[in-house]
């Protein structure tokens, strides 16, 4: 302990007295371990870090899977339907308890300014399920299922609209204009399934077509000594047995299972599996820049050691003492790498969307903070060890005669050469992918979602209550809303529709065309969503056929529909789709007639494929909660207040939610591809930085060592050019070699990323060139300014310096 | 195991030869030495006529082509670098022409260096350190650093450094050749002060001034021993019937 102290204290003075040695090197490596940091933390939430619930691996999500509905995979994993739900049970024992929710939005009344919170209608086994307690009063039981007028509240909805009072329990609040009776406070940070603020007993449709109502999420929690595979085996068996007795609704339909976290992870993994390679590189990077240093360094003390060496030192304590030096410096650079790893983090998150799962906290807690340090310490063997090897092995007669005149050996440099090397090779590999990445995310941001969303406020609200008891009630309040929003001015047009493209995904339908004949389970399906008259003129979707919805289209006149052109050309193709009918049961006797086409517009992401789409008519099919869509003349968020005052005029107890532009919409739908489009263009600059910085590290070191043949070449009269072309010529060949050594590492892993990309070909040798001459062109200019700087010294100096 | 009588030293027929791509040197030949405990050798000799190469075979920094080295009675010859580095730290002290002092250690940390490696008590260190730096005279700069000291301050800490473990033998190699004559012979002095006490002592030197110092003096010729003599002064004490180490 005492002889670590004292290498620690020898360490920490050495690095003291070589400030600029030490500063190079922390911020090497705080860049390289920060990156890491940054995307460990995403890894850490997103994939690592257990869900808040009991026992959360044994947590698993029930799935039907939907017959093939021409090949859109879209349509794999679907919801139960309620009778599903109770058919499926515990499958023979597979499951200890299952649970149904289903997400909702409802008007919180009745409290100062009323309020559209995030709900979740669940059954009374999901609390136990998910192994949660209230922090007051109880659950739900089995006798409130259906539809029971109670409600649990979140801890933060109690603390924030109840100001924390325990006599909130018993008492009765208004949710939709319905009184609710207040049962349960839920524990706190409990938000399930993704950013609920209160709970309601589920409301399942009782009809004849309730089974092929499939909206309802299930979980399951697996019994003892149960593989998900064998629980899977059972959701399989039992939906093929559900099948054979219900062909109508539930023929060719399978089931299955999946940890819950998969519903979320499997989406990321890829791409965070991509991030945790290219920070890997940027580490590797940041670890041979270190090694290099030191590996000059080194040379500069190899008195020092000898002296050691002398007196009695084994070479194993010299290791010790030189990697006692490395680990300080790796811990300083992983200090301050999680320090910025924090920033990234921060800075990253604030481009979040807000409705993220309410787990998904993305801060850097003591796993990644273990993590971090495990890498630092990695880091510190790994630029440490080689030098502290080759600086342990020293003739030690020759320097201690000598004085160690800072030559380097032909080996330390050939190790030099060679760090230099695999830098240049890795940033290569590393700015390739990255410039792939990039490319691939910028052409995602130039994508048309199928509308103009510029010029365009969107907000939301829900007609619920006694107000507006009937669907008629309901098409009249959306009818006087829209005429008074018209009538601002600046308001150009206004509709409303009820699921907004992009940023409301997917409600979807199976529709069975005319003069078709569908086996079981085999007719096709497509979003479904009701829009009033306008909708497409005020958001510039075009048509490509037809008309829009008009005021004619009401209740009591034949049925009419709007479909995108995927739907019509599949289930009309080579005919026109207007005219044609379509209805949405086999037995249904109400028709649907098609009166214009549309182009397709981006349901969920800008890079989804187009699928088929249809739309209702509101006023035949009237939707209670719809998004209002204002185009305006000027600034969106300008003209939010006058339609807010507009709304509130005709019903002050309206809540109005998402109140932004359009644009912000899409923006914020892209949050993926811009936080990963950040992420890798930093890790390039840092790529590029760190690989620039080292070549010119060792460039200049090299050039330093032959400044004495330098001084003899200008006194026999080379010219100044000529020793710049010696020295240039050195860096040239590693660049080559690097070069020859990453073009072709960086094809592979192109082709690795090829199912990432988005309108990017993985080969594109512009790419490669491109950056192969950026990559050049920095690791020229680092070899040339030490090389011109040696081309002017004055010989009698450089020969001076022997 | 060593005696009091037996040499503490012996070199029985030692090479040196130095391998390049493309030649051998030989840097010693058939050299046979024996230093008794206590004596005060200096080893003389024209450029490249291998003392350099002698001092560092007898202080273990490299090993014998051919012949044997036995130290305090026990075979060195063929030991491995560990075992090597084990035997300097605790038999041999070593005064360099360019006292090879760490720059970034204070004067009580150089000295102290060799005790650290020998696994010691931080208390031991400490008054071993102190009792070295009282010998040399420099207990007053223990806190400094070399490069705040004159060259003679930081050879005199070098020659603490050599004798605070109190090896069996001092090896100097031009200890006062990076000095002025005057720091050279307090340097001079000092070691003799240290012969005197009972140091056995090996110095190269090409200064005949300074081989006057030593009770005996070698003289190296293209890596062979060409004459072994006693000093003037020893030869007279030996004479008159001193016992002269």
């Amino acid at each position: 302990m005492d002889l670590l102290l004292q290498d620690l204290r020898y360490g920490a003075r050495r690095l003291a007295r070589d400030p600029a040695f030490t500063l190079i090197a922390v911020v090497c490596l705080a860049l390289g371990i920060g990156a890491n940091t940054t995307v460990l933390t995403a890894v850490n939430t997103l994939l690592l870090r257990p869900l808040p619930f009991a026992d959360p691996d044994r947590l698993m999500a029930l799935y039907s899977v939907a017959p093939d509905a021409a090949g859109d995979t879209r349509f794999g994993h679907e919801s139960l339907s309620y009778p599903d739900f109770e058919d499926w049970g515990n499958l023979d024992g597979a499951l200890t308890a299952t649970a149904a929710y289903t997400n909702a939005m409802v008007n919180l009344g009745g409290i100062d300014e009323p309020q559209r919170l995030q709900a979740a209608r669940v059954t009374a086994s999901l609390f136990p399920v998910l192994g949660v307690r209230m922090a007051l009063g109880r659950g739900f039981v089995p006798a409130e299922d259906r539809g029971g007028r109670v409600v649990v509240l979140s801890h933060d909805l109690w603390q924030s609209r109840f100001g924390g009072d325990r006599r909130v329990l018993g008492s009765t609040v208004s949710l939709d204009g319905e009184p609710y009776t207040v049962v349960g406070v839920m524990q706190p940070r409990i938000q399930f399934p993704e950013t609920a603020r209160l709970w309601l007993p589920i409301d399942p449709p009782t009809g004849a077509d309730a089974r092929g109502y499939r909206n309802f999420n299930v979980i399951g929690r697996l019994a003892p000594g149960v593989t998900v595979r064998q629980a899977g085996a059972r959701a399989a068996a039992r939906a093929s047995q559900l099948a054979e007795r219900y062909p109508q609704d539930d023929a060719r339909r399978g089931g299955g299972v999946q940890p819950y976290r998969e519903i979320f992870s499997s989406q990321v993994r890829p791409m965070m599996l991509i991030m945790l390679g290219a920070v890997s590189f940027v580490l590797l990077i940041a670890c041979a820049n270190v090694a290099n240093l030191l590996l000059a360094r080194g040379t500069t003390r190899r008195r020092e050691i000898a002296v050691r060496l002398a007196v009695g030192a084994g070479r194993g304590r010299v290791i010790r003492q030189l990697l006692t030096e490395s680990l300080l410096i790796a811990l300083l650079g992983g200090i301050l790498g999680a320090l910025l790893g924090t920033w990234g983090m921060d800075a990253l998150t604030a481009s979040l969307p807000a409705d993220l799962p309410f787990w998904m906290v993305f801060n850097v807690d003591g796993r990644v903070l273990a993590m971090t340090l495990g890498i630092a310490a990695a880091s510190a063997l790994a630029f440490g060890l080689v030098p502290a090897l080759r600086a342990s092995r020293l003739d030690l007669v020759s320097e201690l005669k000598d004085g160690g005149r800072g030559t380097t050996g032909v080996r330390s440099g050939r190790l030099q050469a060679g760090l230099v090397v695999v830098q240049l090779a890795l940033s290569l590999v590393l700015l390739v992918g990255a410039t792939l990445m990039i490319r691939s995310f910028m052409r995602l941001h130039t994508a048309s979602p199928g509308f103009r969303a510029g010029n365009v406020l969107t907000l939301q609200t829900s007609l619920q209550g006694p107000r507006y008891p009937a669907g008629s009630a309901v098409t009249l309040g959306y009818g006087q809303m829209l005429e008074r929003i018209r009538a601002l001015p600046g308001v150009k047009g206004a509709a409303a529709i009820s699921s907004l493209p992009v940023a409301d995904c997917c409600s979807s339908s199976t529709f069975f065309a005319e003069g078709r004949d569908y086996p079981a389970g085999s007719a096709p399906e497509a979003l479904t969503s009701a829009a009033t008259p306008g909708y497409f003129a005020t958001l510039g979707i075009p048509l490509l056929a037809g008309r829009e919805f008009n005021g004619a289209d009401r209740e009591g006149v034949p049925r009419v529909a709007i479909v995108n052109r995927v739907m019509a050309e599949r289930t009309w193709p080579g005919q026109s789709a207007l005219g044609k009918r379509f209805r949405f049961g086999a037995a249904d006797t109400t028709w649907f007639t098609v009166v214009g086409v549309a182009r397709e517009t981006k349901y969920h992401k800008l890079n989804d494929p187009d699928l088929p789409q249809l739309y209702l008519a509101h006023a035949q099919q009237p939707w209670r909660t719809l998004s209002i869509v204002v185009r305006t003349a000027g600034e969106p968020a300008a003209l939010a207040p006058a339609v807010r005052q507009a709304v509130r005029a005709l019903d002050p107890d309206l809540p109005l939610t998402r109140v932004q532009g359009m644009a912000e919409v899409v923006r914020l739908r892209m949050f993926e591809s811009r936080v990963y489009g950040s992420m890798f263009a930093v890790f390039a600059l840092v790529a590029l930085l760190l690989a620039s910085v080292g070549l010119y590290g060792v460039m200049s070191y090299t050039v330093a060592q032959r400044t004495h043949e330098v001084g003899v070449r200008i006194a026999l009269g080379a010219p100044p050019a000529g020793v710049i072309r010696l020295m240039v010529r050195r860096g040239a060949r590693l660049i080559a070699i690097g070069l020859a050594i990453g073009i072709p590492a960086a094809f592979a892993l192109a082709q690795v990323l090829r199912g990432a990309l988005y309108g990017v070909s993985a080969s594109n040798p512009a790419t490669f060139l491109a950056i192969a001459a950026l990559l050049s062109a920095v690791a020229l200019a680092a070899a040339y300014i030490p090389a011109r700087r040696a081309a002017r010294v004055e010989p009698m100096t450089a020969l001076r310096m022997e | 195991m060593s005696t009091q009588n037996s040499p503490v030293i012996r070199l029985d027929g030692v090479k040196k030869v130095f391998y390049t791509d493309e030649m051998e040197t030989h840097a010693l030949e058939e050299v046979h030495l024996e230093v008794a405990r206590g004596d005060y050798l200096a080893i003389a000799g024209p450029s490249g006529s291998g003392k350099t190469t002698l001092l560092s075979l007898l202080g273990l920094l490299d090993s014998v082509t051919s012949g044997t080295y036995h130290l305090n009675g026990n075979d060195v010859s063929r030991l491995s670098a560990a075992e090597r580095a084990r035997i300097r730290n605790r038999e041999i002290g070593f005064v360099f022409q360019a006292f090879n002092l760490i720059g970034d250690a204070t004067v009580a940390e150089n000295v102290e260096l060799p005790l650290t490696y020998r696994g010691m008590p931080a208390a031991e260190r400490r008054q071993r350190v102190a009792e070295a730096l009282e010998k040399v005279g420099m207990s007053h700069r223990m806190r400094h650093y070399p490069s705040q000291l004159s060259g003679g301050q930081q050879q005199r800490v070098a020659v603490a450094r050599a004798i605070a473990g109190k090896p069996s033998i001092l090896l100097a190699d031009e200890p006062t050749g990076n000095l002025d004559s005057t720091n050279g012979e307090a340097v001079m002095d000092l070691l003799a002060g240290l012969h005197r006490e009972g140091a056995t002592i090996c110095m190269v030197t090409h200064d005949p001034r300074y081989a006057e110092h030593a009770a005996r003096t070698i003289h190296l010729f293209d890596g062979r021993v060409v004459r072994d003599e006693r000093s003037p002064l020893a030869a007279a004490l030996e004479r008159s019937g001193f016992e002269v180490a």
